[in-house]
């Protein structure tokens, strides 16, 4: 579930031709690497579920 | 069912939920340049989503008036007008770091403030690294220039605030001991019976201009397949499994 984000934004590089700047796709690392570092500490990081 | 089975039939589950989840980024924004206002979009998630609600109700034990309020106006309206405002002025990619990428961040500050929840040592390095994306997206939209960072820079905030609401409307539902599908149920109806009305009578509207395909598109992305399809898949990928398997 943490790879959402990076996901999203890739699919929307062709499909949406809106391409990806150097400082989006280091805040896509950020919040996805985070993500996958809260889960490996003890679980998931606190949501229900993803927003949707 | 075996285990093996049920495990298989999990992951084509978490599968499909992740398709879904990406899908409405992309469905959205994709809404967000076409011809129907963010206000019909609303419309056609909470029209669309009670109807297959009352298919629900008699299944489902409904929460206290109030609760329902509660979830409604935080997972339902307060949720919904934000961000759908937001994907006519920000791009997909912000919206991925700013609604999936930061909620767990805004939850766990959340639960912090209002619960006295304190994260673990541990959690809080994955907190400053996921803070860290958000401060590089909004970095991004200060560098659009005069002209496109103002109007960016608004739809980044209004996705924070849709994400905001989301984590209240996520503690709620572990506040009160209500199922996923009752809440949902209970969050669309509310919604629906508050916002249609004024909508209807007060609200901006492209319904007669848009085409019946952009129309179809998101009652049926947004009223049926992200309100309940995935809220379903979901569920049954969390029942279906191991907890830790796949973080539900």
């Amino acid at each position: 579930m943490a790879f959402v984000p990076v996901f999203s934004a890739l699919a929307a590089v062709p499909l949406l031709d809106e391409p990806l700047s150097a400082t989006t796709l280091a805040g896509l690392a950020a919040v996805t690497a985070g993500a996958v570092l809260g889960a490996r500490q003890g679980g998931p990081l606190p949501s229900a579920h993803a927003c949707k | 069912m075996s285990a093996t089975t049920n495990s298989r039939s999990g992951w084509i589950a978490v599968f499909f939920t992740i398709c879904i989840w990406t899908g409405f980024i992309l469905v959205s924004r994709h809404g967000g340049t076409g011809t129907l206002t963010s206000w019909d979009i609303a419309s056609l998630r909470f029209g669309v989503g009670a109807v297959i609600a009352v298919f629900f109700l008699p299944r489902v034990s409904l929460p206290l008036l109030r609760v329902v309020a509660l979830f409604s106006l935080s997972g339902g309206i307060g949720y919904a007008i934000a961000v759908y405002a937001a994907f006519r002025m920000t791009p997909a990619a912000h919206a991925a770091v700013l609604l999936p990428g930061a909620l767990p961040f805004l939850t766990m500050i959340i639960a912090w403030l209002w619960l006295g929840h304190k994260p673990a040592p541990s959690r809080r390095a994955a907190l400053v690294v996921v803070l860290v994306g958000i401060i590089l997206t909004a970095a991004d939209s200060f560098s659009r220039g005069p002209q496109l960072t103002g109007r960016q820079i608004f739809g980044d905030l209004l996705f924070l605030y849709g994400s905001l609401s989301w984590a209240v409307f996520s503690l709620l539902l572990g506040r009160y001991a209500v199922t996923l599908l009752a809440a949902t149920v209970a969050t669309t109806l509310g919604s629906a019976v508050a916002y249609l009305p004024i909508w209807w009578l007060f609200l901006p509207s492209a319904f007669d201009q848009a085409p019946v395909s952009e129309i179809l598109t998101q009652a049926l992305y947004q009223g049926v397949l992200v309100v309940f399809v995935a809220m379903l898949l979901y569920t049954f990928a969390c029942a279906a499994s191991e907890p830790k398997q796949w973080r539900c």
